[in-house]
């Protein structure tokens, strides 16, 4: 029910609408007819909504409603409608009485225009009367005046014509008076508005005006010229000055052309000056500092004024010519590179206290420039170039440094090689150290007075300079490295190819410089190399423009420890160069004669003297460069007690297997190894003279273990290793340090002998300490008279 | 790990010889003894039982510096001979009996070891080796008194002989003169070139000869090392399937590689030993495999993967490892194979294949020349080493009188297989 109410509602305001369009719209009969199609088609589905359709019909409708409603339903519609159909006539009523009431009003409107309008035609005709006689009035004045206006007009013209030939005639006066006054613009001003009439009529009838003008336009075209080039005019003139010639005609690009070669032949200049510099600089040097300043000083002042006079030219320059700008870039950039040029040319003579002057120097003009010229973007321009500068500087001072170094120690080697001094290794060792602290040193202060500087230049490339200078260093020192290594791969290549007869000197000599390279080594790696970083911690800390992917620039540790190897191959090196000398020694004692036929020995053979002459030399060598050890006392003592009850062994074995088989001596010799505590004999090298020197007597006896084992002898072969070692084993107590390993390999040598002897019979010990007390006497005897 | 043994005086002569067993390796050893009474012995290892049968022969002729098989002839054996220092070359005929492979620990054998012919008789000047032809068995070459030798086996007679003396004489006169050409240090034989070059250690220099030159004129050197760093090389070694490199080893210590294309500088060096090299020799299958032998009484198993004969093999394997599945399928295939052969390992390999996978993918870096490692388990200088001719066995002698069997450790094992 409630729903029905509501549609019954909606139903209402619905026709109320459709009501009121049918009445507002004459132009219903489109709607009409759709909703006709509409009604037609459902006409037999026809609705209770179809009472608003014109095509209603009241009997379906009726029909409908009968059908489809009961009759509680049929009385309330009853009543409804009965309601609906007195509003709509009240509503009817409400719009008739409104339209009649507008109807009325109109007419009213339309009755009183017509009143208003009975008297307005009569007027109107007057008035065009009026409007006539005005106009034939004025007709009669205007052809009575305008001959006379004719003439006027006439007249003025001619007038006109006489002032322009006047001021013609005039002209070259006029002119003439200007350049007087010194009135160029209005000079200016009158030829070029004379331009067009001697243009037209210069030929003829104004030919000699024309000259004349001409000539003191030249005058002044000449006057003109000079007041641009002169640097005493002030700048507006000189450029008015330029306005003018333009008008003139005059090819402005000459002028402006020359006037620019001035301005480089100025830059030109300013550099003979900066040239200058440097050699007062070097001069400082040598005279005392203070006039050295003041020379400075004065120079850099002239620079200063004359920088500020190309300043003063370029800024009129560009006031002149307006748009001149790109090519005043370009020279100032010119200017600027130049300058960086010539510094880097001399970049290896500085220092960087004066690499700094000039840096400063170099600032203020770019400064002073930038300006006249802020576009020109100096400052970077500049900052770009003194990055290259630094740079360079930098690299160059580790150049120098490390040619500094090879210098001390090439410097030492060919000292020694004339055989001048004595002990030229320890020279080396020492003046090579030096360079290496010292030049280090000298370079991280000269670097920090770089840093030092509070110039923006340098402040803005501080973090670079840090990086730089660490890098450097980590360069430097693998550089170092490279050069120790290449030289002494020359002296390994040279020693073989001077391997001539008389070269032993030379030879030596290169040995020592790698025993010296190796002692470089450890220095840098213990001393050097903690001291430059602990100066770099304190002052070059920082940096970090580098990425931080790339770590740090320079990285002490891996240097060290590049360092230490080093120096333990070039000691290895050192030792395998001598142990291979010395085995040529002993190749040819042992591949000589032949053993198998060899005489009883008489004495000690002399190869033994050789032996210990190359030990000698290695131990001086040593001693010169070497550090002492701590332990070479120790170690001694403590060898001492072990080897007695050692040394023993052999000869108590050799003197009962004298009567035994080959073979069960062999097993004795197994056993008594076995009991014996196994020898170190290839133990680590330190730097240290015992070290070395002990490792090089143990390599020495163990080739000529080697060398022994591949010989075969007889007995008085036999008897000859047997005695030439027993006298080593006196002869070597003093030079080596390791004294157990050195007897074991003695032993060794003798008991190898006997393996390979087809009659090993030893000497018998009084006899064999007679030959070697008869060679020490000997040795005693001559080492006096040496 | 690594089965000893040892002989009842001192040895410097050993060689690798074919074995009539395919599983087990066998080693000729000979004393060394001025004296007398020197023995010939017969090693047989076999890898299965991790067994080492030894005979020993009487050996009446002399100390034994060298021996040197021809697997043509596996009962041939040549061996340079020492009598009284007096010294000779001679060929050898082992008894037939060991055609059988030898059961057990058979001790002193009666079968007597017949001399075939001297090749060579008493010349001190003569160096202590001898080489075979490596590929035609039939000939046999000695050098002494600075002349190569040729020699004819099945003829007995002297093939060829070129003079040392006259040609090298001008390269070797750059030192002091007191190196004569009497005094090669070693020599070898390439299996390369169609086996016509020969190469000589002489001092401080390794002197390749080309053999192609007819008999009694001057050898006529093709190439020329000369080693700035070393006294004296004793050892030399052709790569057995790369014609350009060249291993020695010597007084330096230190094992060098020489590329024969640039002889200026080693390709490659790498420092093994305290002492003297004595021996150095190529893997005949792998040759990035080096053995080195010397008088600090190491014994060293090396790496040179940069101058093997396939240097960057490891990575592009990996390479396509990973792009096809070829290489699995091989790798399978081989697992499969090895599963068959010895289930006892199977669970073992397959561990060790998935390492080696995983390696694969976490590095693709190639191998690195490095020393793998340094067998010290000898107590005097060790003069030879030799690979067995199973590629992963190698035995050393030290003059100590004992052999070691070494074999190549595992993990390098599956590096190069896999």
């Amino acid at each position: 029910m409630e729903v029905e109410e509501g549609v019954q509602i909606d139903d209402k305001a619905k026709r109320m609408r459709d009501l009121l369009s049918s009445f507002y719209s004459p132009d219903s009969s489109s709607n009409a007819s759709s909703l006709e199609n509409y009604s037609s088609s459902s006409s037999r589905f026809a609705t209770l909504d179809t009472i608003n359709t014109t095509s209603f019909d009241a009997d379906l409708y009726m029909n409908l409603l009968v059908q489809k409603s009961n009759l509680e339903n049929l009385l309330q519609k009853h009543v409804e409608m009965a309601a609906e159909i007195k509003n709509l006539d009240t509503d009817l009523q409400m719009l008739v009485y409104e339209n009649y009431n507008k109807f009325i009003s109109a007419t009213d409107t339309i009755k009183r225009m017509k009143n208003n309008i009975v008297g307005m035609e009569a007027n109107m005709e007057q008035l065009l009367k009026k409007i006539m006689s005005v106009q034939s009035k004025s007709d009669g004045v205007n052809t009575s005046l305008f001959e006379k206006r004719e003439h006027i007009e006439k007249l003025h013209r001619t007038r006109n014509l006489l002032r322009k030939v006047q001021f013609i005639y005039d002209l070259p006066t006029r002119l003439e008076n200007c350049i007087k006054s010194e009135a160029y613009a209005d000079a200016v001003k009158f030829y070029t508005g004379a331009m067009p009439i001697f243009k037209a009529y210069g030929e003829s009838s104004f030919q000699e005006c024309k000259r004349a003008s001409e000539e003191a336009v030249d005058v002044i075209i000449k006057n003109l010229q000079r007041k641009v080039f002169s640097d005493s005019e002030s700048i507006q003139a000189r450029a008015e000055a330029v306005m003018l010639l333009k008008q003139l005609d005059f090819p402005v690009i000459n002028l402006k052309v020359k006037l620019f070669e001035k301005l480089e032949q100025f830059l030109v200049n300013l550099h003979l000056d900066e040239l200058k510099e440097p050699t007062n600089a070097s001069a400082d040097d040598n005279e005392p500092p203070k006039e050295g300043t003041v020379l400075d000083s004065a120079s850099s002042a002239a620079h200063e004024a004359s920088i500020r006079e190309f300043v003063e030219a370029v800024r009129a320059y560009r006031a002149i010519f307006l748009d001149s700008e790109q090519q005043l870039l370009k020279l100032a950039q010119d200017f600027v590179t130049k300058h960086f040029d010539a510094t880097r040319q001399k970049i290896k003579q500085l220092r960087s206290v004066e690499l700094l002057a000039i840096l400063r120097v170099i600032w203020s003009d770019v400064l002073l420039i930038t300006e006249v010229l802020p576009e020109a973007d100096l400052p970077d321009y500049a900052l770009q170039a003194a990055r290259i500068v630094v740079k360079d500087y930098i690299n160059s001072t580790f150049k120098q440094l490390l040619l500094d170094i090879s210098d001390a120690l090439t410097k030492a080697q060919v000292g020694q090689k004339q055989g001048v001094e004595e002990y030229s290794l320890q020279v080396a060792l020492e003046a090579s150290r030096k360079a290496v602290i010292q030049g280090s040193l000298d370079v991280l202060q000269n670097f920090r007075q770089l840093l030092d500087e509070n110039s923006d230049l340098v402040l803005k490339l501080r973090d670079l300079i840090i990086d730089w200078v660490q890098e450097g260093f980590q360069n430097f020192f693998w550089a170092l490295d490279d050069h120790f290594v290449l030289l002494s791969g020359k002296s390994n290549s040279a020693s073989q190819n001077l391997n001539i007869p008389g070269s032993i000197a030379g030879d030596k000599v290169r040995a020592g410089l790698v025993l010296v390279l190796a002692q470089l080594s450890l220095f840098i790696e213990q001393i050097a190399i903690p001291r430059i970083t602990e100066e770099i911690a304190s002052s070059f800390s920082g940096g970090g423009t580098r990425g931080f992917e790339y770590g740090p620039a320079f990285v002490p540790a891996e240097t060290c420890r590049t360092f230490r190897s080093a120096g333990e191959k070039f000691l290895d090196l050192y030792i395998k160069m001598r142990t291979q000398k010395i085995s040529v020694v002993l190749k040819k004692r042992f591949t000589a004669p032949n053993w198998v036929k060899h005489k009883e020995p008489r004495e000690v053979h002399m190869f033994v003297d050789l032996l210990l002459q190359e030990l000698e030399a290695i131990g001086t060598e040593v001693k010169q460069i070497l550090p002492q050890g701590l332990h070479h006392k120790h170690r001694r003592t403590d060898s001492n007690g072990s080897t007695t009850s050692s040394r023993s062994n052999p000869y108590d074995r050799l003197g009962r297997s004298n009567t035994q088989k080959a073979r069960s001596q062999l097993l004795e010799t197994h056993l008594a190894k076995l009991f014996k505590q196994k020898m170190e004999i290839f133990t680590k090298v330190e730097h240290t003279q015992g070290s070395v020197l002990t490792t090089i007597v143990k390599l020495s006896l163990k080739s000529l273990h080697e060398f022994v084992r591949l010989q075969t002898f007889n007995r008085s072969g036999f008897q000859q290793i047997q005695l030439d070692i027993q006298f080593l084993k006196t002869a070597l107590k003093g030079i080596a340090e390791d004294e157990a390993a050195v007897d074991f390999l003695l032993d060794e040598v003798i008991v190898a002998t006997a393996e390979r002897c087809l009659d090993p019979i030893p000497l018998e010990p009084p006899i064999l300490d007679k030959l070697v007390q008869a060679k020490l006497a000997k040795n005693s005897e001559q080492s006096p008279v040496s | 790990m690594s089965i000893v043994t040892t002989f009842e005086s001192q040895c410097r002569a050993l060689t690798s010889t074919s074995s009539p067993d395919e599983d087990s390796s066998r080693f000729l050893v000979g004393t060394l003894s001025p004296t007398g009474n020197n023995l010939l012995y017969l090693l047989e290892y076999k890898d299965d039982n991790n067994n080492l049968a030894k005979v020993s022969f009487k050996f009446p002729f002399g100390e034994v510096w060298h021996l040197s098989t021809s697997s043509k002839y596996p009962n041939l054996v040549a061996g340079v001979l020492g009598n009284t220092g007096e010294l000779s070359v001679a060929l050898f005929k082992l008894p037939d009996e060991l055609a059988n492979s030898i059961e057990d620990d058979y001790g002193l054998s009666e079968s007597p070891i017949e001399q075939v012919f001297e090749v060579y008789t008493g010349d001190k000047n003569l160096v202590r080796l001898s080489q075979w032809h490596p590929e035609d068995g039939s000939q046999l070459l000695t050098c002494a008194n600075g002349h190569m030798d040729i020699w004819d086996i099945e003829r007995q007679t002297k093939a060829k002989s070129f003079s040392l003396l006259g040609s090298a004489e001008k390269f070797l006169d750059l030192e002091s003169g007191e190196l004569k050409p009497s005094q090669v240090t070693d020599l070898r034989w390439s299996s390369l070139f169609d086996c016509s070059v020969i190469a000589a250690a002489v001092g401080s220099k390794v002197l390749g000869i080309d053999t192609r030159i007819p008999d009694s004129s001057p050898a006529s050197v093709c190439w020329l090392i000369q080693d700035q760093r070393c006294n004296k090389v004793r050892s030399i070694d052709f790569n057995p399937n790369s014609q350009y490199y060249i291993a020695s080893g010597g007084d330096d210590c230190r094992a060098n590689f020489w590329d024969l294309r640039k002889t200026s500088t080693p390709a490659l060096n790498l420092q093994t030993h305290t002492h003297w090299i004595w021996s150095i020799r190529y893997n005949p299958f792998h040759d990035q495999l080096v053995l080195s032998a010397g008088s600090d009484s190491r014994v060293a198993l090396m790496r040179a993967q940069s101058v093997a004969s396939d240097p960057y093999g490891q990575a592009v394997d990996d390479d396509e490892d990973e792009n096809s599945s070829q290489g699995d399928d091989e790798e399978k295939e081989n697992n499969q194979q090895q599963d068959e052969s010895d289930t006892a390992n199977g669970d073992k390999l397959e561990n060790v294949v998935g390492e080696s996978k995983t390696k694969d993918k976490n590095d693709q870096k190639p191998l690195t020349n490095e020393v793998i490692h340094v067998y010290q388990e000898h107590d005097d200088s060790v003069y030879a080493a030799e690979w067995a001719t199973d590629p992963w066995i190698f035995a050393s002698l030290g003059l100590e009188s004992r052999l070691v069997i070494g074999r190549v450790p595992k993990k390098e094992k599956f590096n190069i297989l896999f």
